[in-house]
């Protein structure tokens, strides 16, 4: 049996289990075995065994997870009644209905007939899964389509690969996928067609980066032609969520060596190959053990505001129930007793209520609730579920929202926060810009060229060089459309690429007249045109090495050799390059290309450094023999290279500088202004550098800066004014006048911004306070500055605008981070420069538990996602950065634009009709509720309704509640052009002025003085001819309050439209018919309550319409009265 | 130029993923967004002012004209005429409600003519026929002739259980707690002609109230008598197989339980004909009860109420004030808020101002 060597591991999942022994497993084909820490897929062609499709049902049957068929659906036909129904009663409303309904059945509380009183419930049950169904329903379908995409898979009997559906793979078997096509499983690469035996892939859906990534062979493959064919086993880690880290060790059954293998052999699944023909490669984690799978399962739920408001006044409310009920069965038991032991002699008092006394009052008092049980308003929270919804589907339907795309939402509890954002936290790059980059200029040798025709017309070679670094040191490749044309002049092949920088560079150069024409693995070709678009010199580079980007170097190289010389060429951040320039360079060049960097940000232009060098042959030769070294390191491979990298890229020649710009999307500055007038405080998080970050937050008229003249006022920046986006302040100014903005808001916007720079504060501390620079006091200086600044802004009247960098922020973060935010939360706007991903997210976290209101963090791509899923609501923007995202955000928008019709008109007005709608359900409720119990007072506290069971259940949840859902979803307490011409009005909604604390107590005393005047008129204008009996007392009650709370809703909803109008209407209708067909048809429906012709008796009485209609207009005259009195004197809407 | 096409093809495409611009689903249809101010809802007071008060009148003066009779007959009007100086209440209480009857006579005048239909009502007072007990104690398909046990809401009166354990016919508390007093009117010395038709809803006496194939077997032998009544229901209005048993109107009547604890409810009719040809005259008359239903125990009074009707039903004032109250206060209003918005007028409506931004910009943090 096995010799097993237990290898611990750094990594933190699993222990890996090396089994030198594979006889026994590789006896299965395609067998894995996943024990708790033992996760072996092992390969083994020989065996022959049955056909694909029968082996993979066997398959399935024993290992179901390891097949590759996903499943996210959460109900089978079987389990979807038992575990649906399971899942809605973990809401406290179910259960409180069901509590409710079961003690309806104790035959001492029965207050309902108990058929009736199901119904309620009955119907929320069915909506709700009949919703969960539909979504359950759609996520099946994705599954099955997903399932059924195709693949090539290996067959053992045929030895070839043939076309298999995703959901038939299992662990083990050997796919093959071709260019462009989406990864099935997560796979172990094998071979690949590219004879570099790597391969590029598109992570995009997986990390939202748009950069390839490329993946190799593991070492042990390398030599093998047909692995497909060999035996061996993998051991690895158990299935996990970690998607940038894989660990195993593979052991061929012909020889006892142990290879490696990491995360660089692993293709995920979702990810897209690019480029290379084919790859094969065996299924390691499969269906919904895939990383990206595991990953993706993580879901929080966000809760809006308005529900702590909810649960606050529901307290409230079953206070006023509890009262109720208690007061009632006090009475009860109080006026039964009074009649002493005459009480066997009154026809109306069945029970001895000397016996038993607590148990009399408990049970009254139960009867109480369940008579009184709307007083809660628990289906609250199952209209809200439905209404939002419904709110959100709306909001998609908004043309206004859509540009390529409709905006989508991931979230339906949040839309009432929509209208209560005080902060957005925004990205940059993606966001507030098109990443959409345009050429600007080029700084060669201390002068600025934005076209070719200004090149110079003789040779010179600082020109040459620059040139050619664009066109050759990038990772873009091409597509020859018309590969015959190559020979002519003016061929132009389409450049390919993830990075939009090279790409957009390398075409630069191309129309400067350095053309790259063809490129391979090992050889570029540049055609070099002359100046005078004659004649042409086609160059052949190869390319000996190249030391791709990263994040940490912030720069790439690419080592060439021509003509027997050796060049490297590298471009990258000033920062990165700047240090490793050769001594020989012309400092004056440098200063000048230093200044013409910060006029490039100063524009909102992104500049590169571009530098080169020449490498003597020994050179090369010593250095590349450590590169090599390092590229073949087991361990810190990364860091090996870029350690390499290092090591050559010194001594550098300074070439000169690109600008590039990232547009601004259209309507940022204007959607900003707006926003900043609507009292929304903007921060700008970016990991661009300060200047460009000050210039962007300028041009998108964040701040309001006293501009710099620029004395080189060129055609670089008339070109930037003719553009959309405008940079400088008078531009700006003319463009908020241009803007349909109400006086007020223009008058905002016109002042001027006054920053106030962490950095520079923090200098003048020091200076002050005469401290040397020491990392122990840090946390002193922090904290002083902090004060500082926040002493500033409280004298400062103009709007202020804090600027801090990722250096700084750091320091705060570590030490004083709520401060900082309370501080922070004070400007108008923040902007934060170079700040990272999990800065970003830790800002966020801070903030949410700092500021009153709330958070919107918008973003596009992967390393905003940990901001948008931390705040309150999160934002993506469809761009160029991928999915993730938009996976992440609660809604996905297409522009930054899309904020102002989300925030100042859908989230103002969702919150508007959502606070109406719950205050209505409030009031309306305690109306019906304190009618009933009015009439507890002249039914000796008995508990009789005196409404039918049916009204007294049907009433709240069937009839009345059409008119105030259809407010909640169509009312507008302002057009959505006032909206967003008077930006200030948001502050109506950010404050929460739609529903206040006292809010609640106006509606409870509209619905007593409601209830009062429904039933007392009723009561006295009927009691002299009292020979009214109980049912149709009941339907005058049930009736007035109908026509009372219908028109009621008319009343408040500050929009009379079709909807509100046809649903009052229809309610109306429903509640007519469903009584005339009743009273006519129910003659004995239950043993004591059947209406029998009693609406038709009532109708042909005219008291009955004077009545109705003095009630109507008396109960509704308070609030008509003070509406417009209110209205009048301060709505601030008006 | 194929690219064009191309293009607007393109365009079309976008365009069919957009949401159909039809005025419905971009919601455009008309909307009326009223903001009702001091201004807009002047119209609206003076008018609910303008049209409440003579509706009031109106009402009034109806009820105004309706005549009613009230006689309290629960005690000292209501002496006994076989023992002296007993009222007929404590001739119950005596004989600690075995059973027995007493009978009294009770003198009164009618000051004017009550003309055109007169109705006969019996009154009780703080009687709650409305108590959730017994507000169910009924079962409405029993009264609809229909074989089976009675329901068990009839408890604590579903059967004679301590006797000969039938069920009792009609079954339930209301039915055993029926109003079994007899009154009836003297004018001078005649008899004052009056019917015990037409008194029930006709919908329930055709409809709700039915009874059962052989009735006669069906309420004296397979059925027991309510505890508290002396006949059986079939013995109710013997002559008038139309109006016994569970059809007898004073039955129908009584079943249909008042809605509060003071009520009254339609006795008798008077029929008009020879002297009471146009209602009953002025004069002397003279009520004579026959006095079974005792109410003392829970502080219960009884009327006998003579009253005619009008469009508006019975007599009852309260409607028409408070038609009338509810106007006079909207015509203050008005005046009110016409003066306020007379002198109003000069200043302009408060407009969300800047100093109103200003004290938001700085977003109170905690």
């Amino acid at each position: 049996m096995g010799n097993f060597v237990f290898a611990p591991l750094l990594h933190r999942r699993s222990k890996l289990i090396i089994n030198g022994n594979t006889d026994e497993t590789s006896m299965n084909s395609q067998s894995s075995t996943a024990e708790y820490k033992d996760y072996r897929v092992s390969y083994d062609v020989t065996s022959n065994i049955e056909s694909y499709p029968w082996y993979d049902i066997k398959n399935r049957k024993k290992h179901k997870s390891q097949t590759n068929c996903i499943r996210t659906t959460r109900y089978n036909i079987l389990t979807f009644i038992p575990k649906n129904l399971f899942e809605q009663f973990h809401r406290v409303a179910n259960i409180y209905f069901a509590v409710l309904i079961g003690l309806n059945w104790v035959p001492m509380i029965n207050a309902l007939a108990k058929t009736v009183a199901f119904i309620p419930l009955t119907v929320i049950l069915v909506i709700t899964g009949v919703k969960d169904l539909v979504e359950d329903l759609k996520r099946w379908r994705s599954d099955a389509k997903i399932n059924k995409q195709l693949t090539e898979v290996y067959d053992k009997t045929s030895r070839t690969f043939v076309q298999c559906k995703w959901q038939d793979l299992s662990v083990g078997s050997i796919v093959r996928i071709r260019a462009d096509q989406t990864v099935p499983a997560d796979i172990l690469l094998l071979s690949s067609a590219s004879y570099e035996s790597t391969c590029y892939l598109d992570t995009a859906a997986i990390d939202g980066e748009t950069n390839l990534k490329q993946k190799i062979i593991p070492s042990c493959f390398l030599n093998i032609s047909k692995p497909e064919e060999t035996k061996f086993e993998l051991h690895c880690d158990q299935p996990n969520e970690d998607i940038y880290h894989f660990h195993g060790r593979i052991t061929f059954s012909s020889d006892t060596n142990i290879y490696p293998c990491d995360n660089n052999n692993i293709l995920l699944r979702g990810c897209v190959l690019r480029i290379t023909d084919y790859v094969d490669g065996i299924i390691v984690y499969a269906g919904n053990q895939t990383k990206v799978i595991r990953s993706s399962k993580k879901t929080s739920s966000k809760h809006s505001r308005i529900e702590k408001y909810i649960n606050r006044d529901v307290l409230c409310s079953s206070v006023i129930l509890i009262f109720l009920c208690l007061l009632g069965a006090g009475l009860s038991l109080r006026l039964e007793r009074s009649f002493g032991n005459k009480w066997i002699y009154i026809p109306f008092i069945l029970d001895n209520p000397f016996q038993n006394a607590a148990g009399h009052f408990f049970t009254s008092a139960l009867r109480f609730v369940i008579l009184f049980q709307v007083m809660v308003p628990i289906a609250l929270y199952v209209s809200l579920d439905i209404v939002r919804v419904l709110q959100m589907y709306r909001i998609g339907r908004d043309k206004n929202l859509k540009y390529d795309h409709s905006i989508s939402c991931h979230t339906f509890t949040i839309n009432e926060d929509l209208g209560q954002i005080g902060y957005i936290f925004s990205d940059k790059t993606g966001t507030l810009t098109q990443n959409e980059l345009i050429f600007r200029a080029v700084s060669i040798g201390g002068v600025k060229y934005s076209n070719r025709s200004e090149l110079p017309n003789e040779h010179d070679p600082l020109i040459h060089q620059f040139l050619t670094a664009l066109a050759i040191c990038n990772t873009s490749f091409m597509v020859h459309e018309q590969r015959e044309l190559m020979y002519r002049l003016d061929y132009q092949p389409k450049y390919e690429g993830d990075n939009a920088d090279d790409l957009v560079l390398c075409q630069a150069a191309s129309d400067f007249g350095v053309r790259m024409i063809s490129r391979s693995a090992k050889t570029i070709v540049v055609r070099y045109i002359d100046s005078t678009d004659t004649q042409k010199e086609d160059i052949e580079y190869e390319i000996l090495c190249l030391l791709p980007f990263d994040s940490s170097r912030r720069r790439m190289s690419i080592i060439v050799r021509t003509n027997n010389k050796i060049y490297l060429y590298i471009k990258g951040a000033e920062t990165s390059i700047l240090p490793n320039l050769s001594d020989s360079n012309d400092q004056d060049l440098k200063t000048i290309t230093e200044q013409h960097g910060m006029d490039f940000a100063e524009q909102g232009y992104r500049s590169l450094l571009v530098a080169y060098r020449e490498i003597s042959f020994e050179d090369f030769e010593n250095w590349f023999e450590q590169y090599q070294n390092a590229a073949n390191a087991l361990d810190n491979h990364e860091e090996a290279i870029a350690d390499a990298a290092n090591r050559i890229e010194t001594n550098l020649i300074l070439a000169g500088l690109t600008a590039v710009e990232d547009k601004l999307q259209d309507g940022v500055p204007k959607a900003i202004a707006t926003l900043r007038c609507a009292g929304i405080k903007i921060w700008l998080l970016t990991g661009d550098k300060q200047a460009t970050a000050l210039s962007t937050a300028q041009a998108a008229s964040l701040i309001n800066m006293a501009q710099k003249v620029h004395s080189d006022n060129d055609s670089l920046s008339s070109t930037s004014l003719s553009s959309s986006s405008s940079s400088s302040s008078q531009n700006n100014e003319s463009v908020i006048t241009a803007w349909d903005f109400s006086e007020t808001a223009q008058a905002h916007l016109k002042q001027r911004t006054h920053m106030i720079y962490y950095k520079s504060q923090l200098n003048e501390m020091d200076q002050q306070s005469d401290t040397q620079h020491q990392a122990t006091i840090d946390e002193i200086r922090t904290s002083e500055t902090i004060a500082r600044i926040s002493q500033d802004i409280t004298v400062q009247q103009l709007p202020v605008c804090l600027v801090v960098t990722g250096d700084d922020l750091s320091l705060i973060l570590r030490y004083r981070p709520k401060e900082f935010i309370r501080v922070a939360g004070q400007c108008q706007s923040v902007i934060l420069c170079r700040v990272s991903a999990t800065q970003k997210r830790e800002l966020v976290t801070i903030a949410k538990s700092v500021f009153e209101h709330r958070i919107l963090a918008i973003g596009d791509g992967a390393n905003d996602v940990g901001m948008i899923r931390r705040s309150h609501c999160g934002v993506a923007v469809r761009g160029r950065e991928g999915s993730q995202a938009v996976a992440a955000g609660d809604f996905a928008v297409d522009r930054f634009e899309c904020l102002l019709n989300l925030l100042l008109v859908h989230g103002a007005w969702c919150f508007t009709r959502t606070s109406e709608l719950i205050l209505y359900t409030f009031m309306h409720n305690c109306q019906f509720v304190l009618v009933i119990f009015y009439y507890q007072l002249f039914n000796a506290y008995s508990g009789t309704a005196c409404l039918h069971s049916v009204y007294l259940v049907l009433y709240t949840s069937l009839f009345t509640v059409l008119p105030q859902c259809a407010a909640a979803l169509f009312d507008e307490h302002i057009s959505a052009e006032r909206a967003l011409r008077e930006p200030e009005l948001y502050q109506y909604t950010l404050n929460g002025k739609s529903y206040r604390k006292h809010s609640y107590w106006i509606n409870i005393f509209d619905a007593i003085w409601q209830s009062t005047i429904i039933f007392f008129i009723n009561y006295y204008s009927y009691q002299h001819q009292s020979n009214i009996d109980v049912l149709s007392f009941g339907f005058l009650l049930t009736f007035s309050m109908m026509t009372t709370s219908l028109l009621h809703v008319l009343i408040q909803t500050s929009r009379i439209d079709w909807s509100v109008v046809g649903s009052t209407i229809l309610s109306f209708l429903v509640f007519i018919i469903f009584t005339l067909i009743y009273d006519d048809v129910c003659v004995a429906c239950s043993p004591y309550e059947n209406p029998y012709k009693v609406s038709y008796r009532t109708f042909r009485q005219g008291r009955f319409w004077f009545v109705n209609l003095f009630i109507l207009i008396t109960a509704l005259l308070p609030r008509f009265t003070v509406k417009c009195v209110y209205n009048t004197i301060r709505n601030p809407l008006n | 130029m194929p690219g064009q096409g191309e293009t607007e093809e393109d365009h079309e495409q976008q365009k069919s993923k957009k949401p159909a611009d039809t005025a419905f689903k971009q919601q455009r249809l008309p909307a009326w967004q009223p903001i009702i101010t001091a201004n807009t809802a002047l119209p609206v007071f003076l008018i609910i002012g303008l049209t409440f008060i003579p509706i009031g009148i109106v009402l009034v003066i109806t009820s105004e004209r309706v005549l009613e009779h009230d006689i309290d007959y629960t005690d000292t009007n209501c002496m006994s005429t076989t023992a002296a100086n007993t009222t007929c209440a404590q001739a119950l209480e005596n004989a600690n409600y075995t059973g027995q009857t007493c009978t009294c006579r009770i003198n009164f005048a009618l000051d004017k003519s009550f003309d055109g239909d007169v109705y006969f009502y019996y009154g009780l007072i703080n009687y709650y026929q409305n108590h959730r007990r017994y507000v169910r104690s009924r079962d409405d398909n029993q009264l609809l002739g229909k074989e089976g046990a009675a329901a068990s809401e009839c408890q604590p009166f579903q059967k004679n259980s301590t006797g000969s354990g039938k069920d009792y016919a009609p079954c339930g508390a209301i039915a055993n707690s029926k109003f079994n007093d007899t009154l009836s009117l003297l004018y001078g010395s005649e008899n004052v002609s009056v019917t015990n038709l037409g008194i029930a809803w006709s919908t329930d006496k055709a409809v709700k109230f039915k009874n059962p194939d052989n009735a006669s077997n069906y309420f004296s032998s397979t059925h027991d008598k309510p505890p508290n009544w002396k006949l059986s229901a079939w013995e109710l209005d013997e002559p008038n197989p139309e109006n016994n048993g569970y059809q007898n109107e004073d039955f129908i009547v009584w079943m249909r339980t008042a809605a509060m604890p003071t009520f009254r409810k339609l006795y008798r009719k008077l029929l008009r004909n020879s002297t009471f040809q146009n209602g009953l005259p002025k004069g002397d008359y003279t009520l004579v009860v026959t006095y079974n239903y005792p109410v003392t125990s829970f502080a219960g009074r009884k009327q006998f109420i003579i009253s005619t009707t009008s469009w508006m039903g019975g007599k009852n004032p309260f409607l028409g004030w408070s038609y009338i109250a509810v106007g006079i206060v909207c015509m203050i209003t008005f005046v009110v808020f016409f003066i306020l918005h007379k002198t109003w007028k000069i200043n302009n409506p408060f407009t969300y101002q800047m100093a109103s931004i200003q004290n938001n910009q700085r977003i109170t943090t905690t």
